[in-house]
């Protein structure tokens, strides 16, 4: 029992250190209200552990002002195609094939905006001292989350399907990562609200993998995760 | 009447205060709407897709802008592009320079956190 544990630690050893990349680290971005949170949630949940939240997701925007991370998620593609036997997992031949394995650190970052004003707060019945709190936590916010961008490998790039894409924060974002050669996939979430129009987004950023999904209802989710698994790798 | 060509906002009279920029946004481009006789070139301002991607001010230095208490202007291409931090306080010419956000080189600065006052 002794030993076969050791041998455990020793094969667990050579892999991290002959067979594994180190973690890619992964930030999912976008504008406030795009579901970055309830993505981030879908991946622990899928991933990690069924009752672990990595944050708050409401209807308010600028709900999560701090960058969460979690750390060392795998994503286990082998594992979660069994379940579904629609699996797309190796079907597309030309593809580059997608690892089955994938070790991850997942930064949930604030919604990033060009204007933070505390009366938007308060049409949710914020109070005006919470309110304005509030702005400028989220004013922090986007300026940590802009921070961690230095620290990340590759972003998801959550949009929503049911709004123009033709924002500042979406064309600054995607052209800053485009300069620094980080690698971007979009995910555009919300599909499974009756307005929403992914293609949109795919006519808008045809340069970028666009993957329609929604994080609310794991739809179209392993596609998203194949494609993390063949560009964050 | 005048209508900022960045925000939308129509004001019914020229301040001295629209004279440095909108009131509303900061924008300095304005379009005169006259009242009432001119109601088509009216309609064509209305169909005037006010975005934010338009960039009207090239020469913007500051990162973020406090227009008033609870309500910030984040410049995003000045945050990605820029270390540091500058800070536009009020429309007279004050700024702020987060000279931490400046210096900080290695890994740390992630860790690093600055508060708004």
């Amino acid at each position: 029992m002794k030993a076969k544990g050791r041998k455990g630690i020793l094969s667990r050893l050579i892999k991290a250190l002959f067979f594994r990349k180190r973690t890619a680290k992964i930030g999912i971005y976008g504008p406030p209200n795009a579901g970055k949170t309830t993505l981030a949630n879908r991946i622990i949940h899928t991933f990690v552990d069924e009752n672990e939240d990595m944050g708050v997701s409401t209807e308010v925007p600028h709900e999560t002002r701090r960058a969460v991370r979690r750390s060392g998620i795998i994503i286990d593609l082998k594992s979660k195609s069994m379940q579904n036997p629609n699996s797309i997992l190796d079907s597309k031949p030309g593809r580059r094939k997608a690892k089955a394995k994938l070790k991850l650190d997942v930064v949930d970052t604030p919604g990033l905006a060009t204007k933070i004003d505390f009366h938007e707060f308060m049409a949710y019945g914020l109070e005006e001292e919470e309110a304005k709190r509030r702005a400028k936590e989220a004013t922090e916010g986007v300026i940590e989350a802009i921070k961690w961008l230095d620290d990340i490998d590759g972003i998801v790039l959550l949009m929503d399907s049911t709004k123009d894409p033709y924002t500042q924060t979406n064309i600054v974002i995607i052209g800053n990562m485009e300069a620094r050669g980080t690698p971007v996939i979009i995910a555009a979430n919300k599909v499974d609200l009756a307005d929403a129009a992914p293609q949109r987004i795919i006519n808008a950023f045809p340069q970028h993998p666009v993957i329609p999904i929604s994080a609310l209802k794991g739809e179209n989710m392993e596609e998203l995760y194949e494609e993390m698994a063949r560009r964050f790798r | 009447m005048h209508k900022c060509l960045k925000c939308g906002k129509k004001f019914e009279k020229l301040t001295k205060e629209m004279l440095r920029g909108c009131p509303e946004c900061g924008g300095n481009l304005f379009l005169y709407i006259k009242e009432g006789e001119d109601i088509s070139a009216a309609d064509l301002v209305d169909r005037i897709k006010i975005e934010d991607k338009v960039p009207l001010e090239g020469e913007r230095i500051e990162s973020l802008r406090i227009l008033s208490p609870g309500v910030y202007e984040l410049n995003l291409d000045a945050l990605l592009e820029r270390k540091g931090i500058i800070m536009k306080i009020k429309e007279n010419g004050s700024y702020a320079i987060h000279l931490p956000s400046l210096f900080v080189k290695n890994k740390q600065k992630q860790k690093h956190r600055w508060f708004l006052k």
